[in-house]
């Protein structure tokens, strides 16, 4: 546990300082073409077990002799970059040495059907982070930008393919930006990291494998190549050059107008085997979820097979047996044949699965680890995720709410700090987690930039005489009826809002009896999740119990959102973020504490200067402390996972975030099955 | 056994509908009056009465399916929103507007139904949907899936299809000898437990029924993918063991107490006794005369029973993840998947007319009565 | 069952009395016949009892959580402490847990008994809904050393500490009413659209016809959906309860009123029906008084039958989420709380309410055909 904790707190702080300038100094960021030489070397940890297999010595790449996975036959060589160019993989994300591994066997895993949920254990992305807070350039051989932060220069790898084998080069890269980025046929012209002003960032081809990026203000990396949007680049132009309709087509110096009829295009894709309605359906699909796209080329490690589907039962994404890494003896990744994901029913059957081996890794709770484990015996590894939530058990209220009873009560701090000490926290945590989870506040996590124990013990003393109290200074009077009325008279009926399966209905009985204990009657609502959020943007609401868009992440430059009202985007600021993202022109203004935040978010984002940031960072998180806009009963969970000991070299004490797109910091092509 | 198989089967039986029965009722309807009059006259009319009175049941359904799929007060935009809010995307107003327009939410709802329903009917051949998709019934697209529903449709129909018919010639196969026994073996032990067996299969709720099943069948097999497995016929008849406990069983029950109350009725008959003082064997007597009879309301329930095996099946194929309509149908409602959804409870409404349509020609054949009378049912 | 069994012994007595004996005595007499029809009456007249006195057979209240008792399997119920006999007693349970192992074990503190009571005070209820009371059968008294907290759940407990056997006891409160009380209104709803439909005929007789068809042929979960989409987020137990009700009767009338119709077409033409048109009976007169009444054990026997069924239908709905919702309880509230591989493997007690779910279904089930069978006149 201890380990563990150190690892986040090293991870979270150098994810907000080493990040930002990640690229390195301003000139030449990146002298060495070699990637090997741009991974971060970590000092052993003497807290770590003694590893229990010898750690291979690096071959430095001039000497390695490349070795092709075995799904083609042929001269390995062909299918790799040219010598110098290719990605040795010897580190996993937390810096340990990967084990060399052996050809063969699936990796089993569990399939949900969602747009996302084929890309985690496959995508390969511009950069690559790890948990360290490093990041290194991955897809693109290397990354620079000039002194004032305009002209940003992408490397390709030289011999570089995509997984049918053709050249992956930089008009793969100018085929994406001016043939399904900026025409928004991939549907996403709106990420801010290729804006420039209200225009676009003008791409250059230099040559084949170089390509620069101009913009008119300065882009800093926390913008533009560390944002959680800019993910890729790319798209196989000799793949979809006939599936770009005219009726999308913008004028650039680098591809023409292919005069493709709408109905032409889908046809084409038919006889790709992607059949869609409508070419907007179409254009996302192919220039945006392509790793859903059966048979279509990618860079990625596996590739879904021609035919497949994310919404079938079972799935089979297979090797890209031209994929750009090789381990530490310089043997193609991915070690595995294929990734085969199986849907199960959402009630345990993952668990069976597990346990009868037909998957290999599973997300488990707390409370099932130790049976499983039990069951399992030496077949099974447990591997943790920290967790970034700020609390688990959350209430928020609308302070912005319409009628002025409720909205004066709300931004009252006596009434959140009533709230608080009203219920019986490790009571609550016995009966919704067996008291695996520990009472806690709204706060950074442990080991997370920021934490602070008194901010994490911050009214968490159960204690009904004082709560009681706290509300009669607020100005309630106590009704003939037991419950507090407002000082005018009329009712005050505490509703929470709370959607279907967030286990906000299994919340809320248990808190109820505390707040009717303390003189407060309540009922709760349950919504369908898009009837939820319409009630959030509408503004009707009251209060919300459960999981919602609450205070805080990982790090601010992964979403600002859920620091800052600076968006319609979550409960606590409700409206106050709506004026503030609309520029005034609709919602509430905010006022003290919320538009002191507002300001000081004004001054990070005009900094590239990280210890800057920092100091504005912490300076958000001093009035976050202060107000505690949002409660939590209980402290975060991690997410836990159970891997079949047979999979090797999946590395432990990671963390779940955005930032890291979650399960994909894994790098599944690092795992291999043991014989 | 194989996916084309069922693709083949499914299509052969739209296309034989389509160009073979239809053409062929006109055509005897109109020009063959000598045929017509070979043909025993009645029962054509008959059927033929059948068929035009499905029209308006089909269209009442098609309002009914329509409307109510409507009831939520959240379209599919919102829902996929909040979907794109979880991944981490955004949507903004003008975007969730512009969806709108291009799905057609933004039409009053009738004008809907009347675009929807008149494309499944007649897609002219100068539409673009003809020239991509070579078919005149334009069936609108799914938003989720951003297909056309009918290729949605079409992946699963074919499973479906073969699923509840080998479901429903277990319930058969299982309830008839069953309900026989009971019967005339009225009141005893076996009678008891025989019926006990076939009630309790309607007794346990199918979900828990899945669930149990499920585990079980990893304490005893050591294997708990319980889905279908497509590798072979027999694998695949083995992967359909606890399909056939868990929703063939729920089943059952109603058809052994329909044929036992009946097969009781008619062994109580007059002619019945007259066979019995003739001496006509016992054996003969119920197999021959009372089981037949007995099928009558057996066979006119076909409908029925095809309507609760497509409900019936919904929640057994959510726990077992068996790709057939019914778990993408509870999808589709979920998230608002407006033509899908419409278009799922369209084909199997279709398929239960089917279904009742042929226990009806198959009723008029056993009893003449129904004929001459126009419509028992 | 004693006034039906005192009745049945009177009858009895003489021949005669089978020639006088009405339609529904004649009824009863062959209902005895049939074993399993008598069985399953005495199973629902404990069952109904049960959820008519639950509130006072039930230890604990509804909302009575407790995290000691988390998911804990069937209270030991002991008799001898310390190698004393004590009369009935329990132990209070003890739980360690093991942040590192991820492991909870929970043990039985056996240093201190807590004698079972009988009418123990505990939370307060309305009995009937207007008498108020906090006397319950049973509970756990105080510990011998003066301890308190220790708690007996003959079924163990959920996965918030909530006795099983008292929510099996509120939840039958649901199960068992809302199906009869729907079977209620679509038999009402049944016989009034049925036989206009088969004694009038024509125009009428042709829609009604339709209408049946197409709830028959659409499926049943898109209807549930709708119908429960357009029940009102966040209303009282009591108002859900109602249009609980009402989904399923307006889903179930259609077979009670194709049965009447079948019946009202061949009785109509009867000549005591063409009698009664004849001396001036109106047609309302005739339908109530001379043809409905001639098939009236046919309809009970159909609306006995249709109870199961809403019994199953009503779990299922609690799967889908579309019905009765926690805290509020039915036995298809804790079935879907039970619908989990991991629940059936490590909490086998939390399928308890199957049973119950199956004995009530199956009971009514063989009372059904004991009645079927009875009513048949050719017997």
């Amino acid at each position: 546990m201890k380990k563990r904790l150190l690892a986040l707190l090293v991870a979270s702080t150098m994810v907000l300082s080493l990040c930002a300038c990640g690229g390195g100094g301003s000139e030449t960021p990146d002298p060495t073409p070699t990637t090997s030489a741009t991974e971060p070397t970590k000092a052993p940890d003497p807290t770590k077990e003694p590893d229990p297999t010898p750690t291979p010595t690096p071959v430095p790449v001039e000497e390695m002799k490349f070795t092709g996975s075995p799904t083609l036959t042929g001269d390995a060589a062909d299918r790799l970059p040219v010598k110098d160019d290719v990605f040795v993989s010897q580190v996993d994300a937390t810096g340990a040495t990967l084990e060399i591994g052996t050809y063969g066997g699936t990796i089993n895993l569990i399939g949900g059907g969602g747009s996302w949920d084929l890309s985690r254990p496959t995508l390969e992305t511009i950069i690559r982070r790890n948990t360290d807070g490093t990041y290194i350039p991955n897809v693109i051989k290397s990354y620079e930008y000039n002194e004032d932060y305009t002209v940003w220069t992408f490397h390709l790898r030289e011999g570089m393919k995509w997984s049918d084998g053709d050249d992956f080069n930089a008009d793969d890269i100018t085929f994406w930006y001016y043939m399904c980025h900026i025409n928004n046929y991939d549907t996403k012209a709106s990420w801010t990291a290729l804006k420039d002003g209200d225009g676009f960032a003008k791409l250059t081809k230099v040559d084949d494998y170089t390509v620069t990026w101009t913009f008119t203000t300065p882009k800093f990396p926390a913008d533009f190549i560390e944002n959680g949007d800019f993910k890729w680049c790319w798209a196989p132009s000799h793949w979809l050059k006939d599936l770009i309709p005219a009726s999308y087509y913008q004028e650039n110096e680098y591809w023409a107008n292919t005069g493709l009829s709408d109905e032409d295009v889908l046809k084409n894709a038919q006889a790709k085997g992607v059949d869609k309605a409508t070419v907007k359906d179409l254009g996302k699909e192919i220039a945006y979820y392509f790793w859903n796209v059966g048979g279509m080329p990618t860079v990625n490690s596996f590739v879904l097979r021609a035919g497949n589907s994310r919404n079938d039962t079972v799935c089979t994404m297979d090797r890209n047996a031209y994929y750009f890494k090789v381990d530490a003896k310089g043997q193609q990744l991915p070690y595995c044949d294929a990734i085969v994901f199986t849907k199960t029913s959402a009630d345990g059957q993952d668990q069976l699965m597990f346990r009868s081996e037909e998957i290999d890794i599973i997300e488990v709770a707390m409370q099932d680890i130790a049976s499983i484990l039990a069951d399992m015996g030496d077949k099974a590894v447990l591997r943790t995720f920290a967790g970034v939530d700020w609390g688990a058990t959350k209430v928020t209220f609308n302070y912005t709410h319409t009628d002025a009873n409720y909205a004066t009560l709300f931004n009252n701090i006596k009434f959140r700090q009533a709230i608080s000490i009203a219920v019986d926290r490790t009571q609550l945590s016995e009966l919704r987690s067996d008291g695996f989870l520990e009472p806690g506040q709204c706060a950074p996590a442990p080991g997370n930039f920021g934490y602070d124990a008194e901010w994490m013990q911050k009214w968490t003393e159960y204690d009904v005489a004082a709560a009681k109290k706290l509300l009669e200074e607020c100005g309630l009077k106590m009704g003939s009826d037991g419950f507090y009325d407002f000082a005018d008279g009329s009712d005050f009926l505490l509703t929470f809002y709370g959607y279907l399966d967030s286990g906000a209905a299994d919340d809320f009985p248990v808190l109820e009896q505390y707040y009717n204990a303390v003189g407060i009657k309540c009922a709760f609502k349950e919504y369908e999740v898009a009837a939820f959020d319409m009630e959030i943007d509408n503004n009707t609401w009251t209060a919300v119990l459960g999981p919602h868009t609450s205070i805080g992440g990982l790090s601010m430059k992964d979403r600002v959102a859920p620091f800052v009202p600076v968006q319609q985007a979550a409960e606590w600021y409700g409206e106050f973020g709506t004026w503030v993202g609309t520029n005034g022109e609709s919602g509430v203004e905010p006022t003290g504490d919320m538009a002191k935040l507002v300001e000081i978010w004004r001054k990070w984002e005009a900094t590239p200067d990280t210890a800057e940031r920092d100091a504005y960072n912490l300076e958000i998180y001093e009035i976050h402390k202060a107000n505690i806009w949002t409660i939590a009963y209980l402290q975060g969970a991690g997410t836990y996972r159970l891997v079949n000991s047979k999979l090797k070299n999946h590395p432990d004490n990671l963390v779940s975030a955005d930032l890291y797109m979650y399960a994909n910091i894994v790098h599944y092509e690092n795992l291999f099955k043991a014989q | 056994m194989d996916d084309k198989t069922f693709e083949r089967w499914v299509k052969f039986i739209c296309r034989f509908i389509k160009e073979e029965v239809l053409p062929f009722l006109k055509s005897v309807w109109k020009v063959l009056e000598p045929v017509r009059e070979f043909f025993k006259k009645d029962l054509v009319q008959y059927i033929v009465k059948r068929l035009l009175m499905f029209i308006p049941t089909l269209f009442l359904i098609s309002i009914l399916t329509f409307f109510v799929i409507q009831l939520p007060e959240t379209d599919y935009v919102d829902r996929e929103i909040s979907k794109l809010a979880m991944e981490g995307e955004f949507l903004s107003q003008e975007e969730a507007e512009a969806l709108r327009k291009e799905y057609g939410l933004d039409l009053p709802v009738w004008q809907r139904y009347l675009k929807w329903i008149g494309g499944i009917i007649w897609t002219p051949t100068d539409s673009s949907y003809y020239r991509l998709y070579e078919s005149h019934h334009d069936w609108k697209y799914s938003f989720a899936y951003g297909k056309n529903v009918w290729d949605v449709i079409d992946d699963r129909l074919g499973l479906t299809i073969l699923v509840s018919a080998l479901i429903m010639i277990f319930q058969y196969g299982v309830s008839l000898p069953i309900a026989v026994y009971a019967s005339t073996h009225q009141y005893s032990v076996g009678d008891y437990i025989s019926s006990f067996i076939g009630f309790v299969g309607a007794a346990i709720p199918n979900f828990i029924l899945a669930f149990m099943l499920m585990y079980w069948s990893y304490k005893w097999t050591g294997n708990a993918n319980v889905g279908l497995d497509m590798s072979g016929f027999f694998p695949f008849l083995k992967s359909m063991i606890i399909p056939f406990l868990v929703i063939g069983t729920s089943g059952t029950c109603g058809i052994i107490r329909s044929v036992r109350a009946q097969m009781l009725d008619e062994v109580g008959r007059q002619y019945t006794l007259t066979a019995r003082a003739k001496g006509v064997p016992e054996r003969t007597i119920v197999m021959k005369y009372c089981f037949r009879a007995a099928m009558n309301p057996t066979v006119s329930g076909l409908g029925g029973v095809l309507s609760s095996l497509f409900s019936g099946s919904t929640v057994t194929a959510m726990v077992l993840m068996i790709d057939i309509q019914g778990p993408e149908l509870l999808k589709a409602l979920q998230t608002a998947d407006l033509y899908l959804a419409g278009g799922i409870v369209m084909t199997q409404a279709i398929l239960v007319v089917i279904g009742i349509l042929f226990s009806d020609i198959a009723l008029a054949f056993l009893d003449p009565r129904i004929r001459y009378s126009g419509g028992g049912r | 069952m004693n006034f039906f069994k005192k009745i049945l012994k009177r009858k009895e007595k003489s021949q005669e009395d089978y020639y006088l004996a009405s339609q529904w005595t004649l009824m009863g007499r062959k209902l005895k016949k049939h074993k399993l029809a008598r069985i399953s009456m005495i199973i629902l007249g404990i069952l109904y009892f049960g959820a008519l006195f639950g509130n006072f057979l039930a230890p604990y209240g509804l909302e009575e959580f407790d995290g000691l008792y988390r998911n804990t399997g069937a209270t030991k119920i002991r008799f001898v402490h310390e190698g004393e006999f004590v009369g009935p007693f329990v132990y209070k349970l003890e739980k360690t847990i093991d942040r590192t192992n991820f492991s909870v074990t929970i043990t039985e503190n056996t240093s201190e008994y807590y004698p079972i009571k009988f009418f123990v005070h505990g939370s307060e209820y309305k009995f009937l809904g207007f008498i108020k009371s906090d006397l319950h059968l049973f509970g756990a008294g105080e510990g011998s050393n003066g301890g308190t907290g220790a708690k007996v759940m003959l079924f163990g407990a959920d996965s918030l500490g909530r006795d099983l056997f008292s929510r099996v006891l509120y939840g039958s409160q649901v199960s068992l009413t809302i199906p009869f009380a729907s079977a209620i209104i679509s038999f009402f709803l049944g016989i009034l659209i049925g036989s206009l439909s088969g004694y009038f005929g024509g125009m009428f007789d042709i829609i009604v016809q339709r209408i049946i068809e197409v709830i028959g042929a659409v499926p049943q979960i898109p209807l549930w959906m709708a119908l429960s989409t357009a029940i009102p987020a966040g209303i009282s137990t009591i108002k859900m309860y109602f249009y609980m009700t009402l989904i399923l009767s307006f889903i179930n009338w259609t077979g009670m009123a194709r049965v009447v119709r079948g019946k009202m077409l061949s009785l109509k033409n009867e000549d005591y029906v063409m009698a009664a048109r004849l001396s001036g009976v109106s047609t309302w007169n005739i339908i109530w008084k001379h043809l409905v009444p001639g098939f009236m054990s046919y309809l009970i026997v159909s609306m006995t039958l249709g109870i199961p069924g809403s019994i199953v239908g009503e779990t299922s709905m609690s799967y889908l989420g579309l019905g009765i919702k926690s805290p509020a309880t039915s036995w298809g509230v804790l079935l879907q709380e039970a619908s989990a591989v991991t629940e059936i493997a490590s909490h086998p007690h939390k399928l308890i309410p199957i049973i119950f779910v199956t004995v009530a279904v199956l009971a009514f089930n063989f009372l059904g055909d004991g009645l079927r069978d009875a009513a048949d006149p050719y017997k």
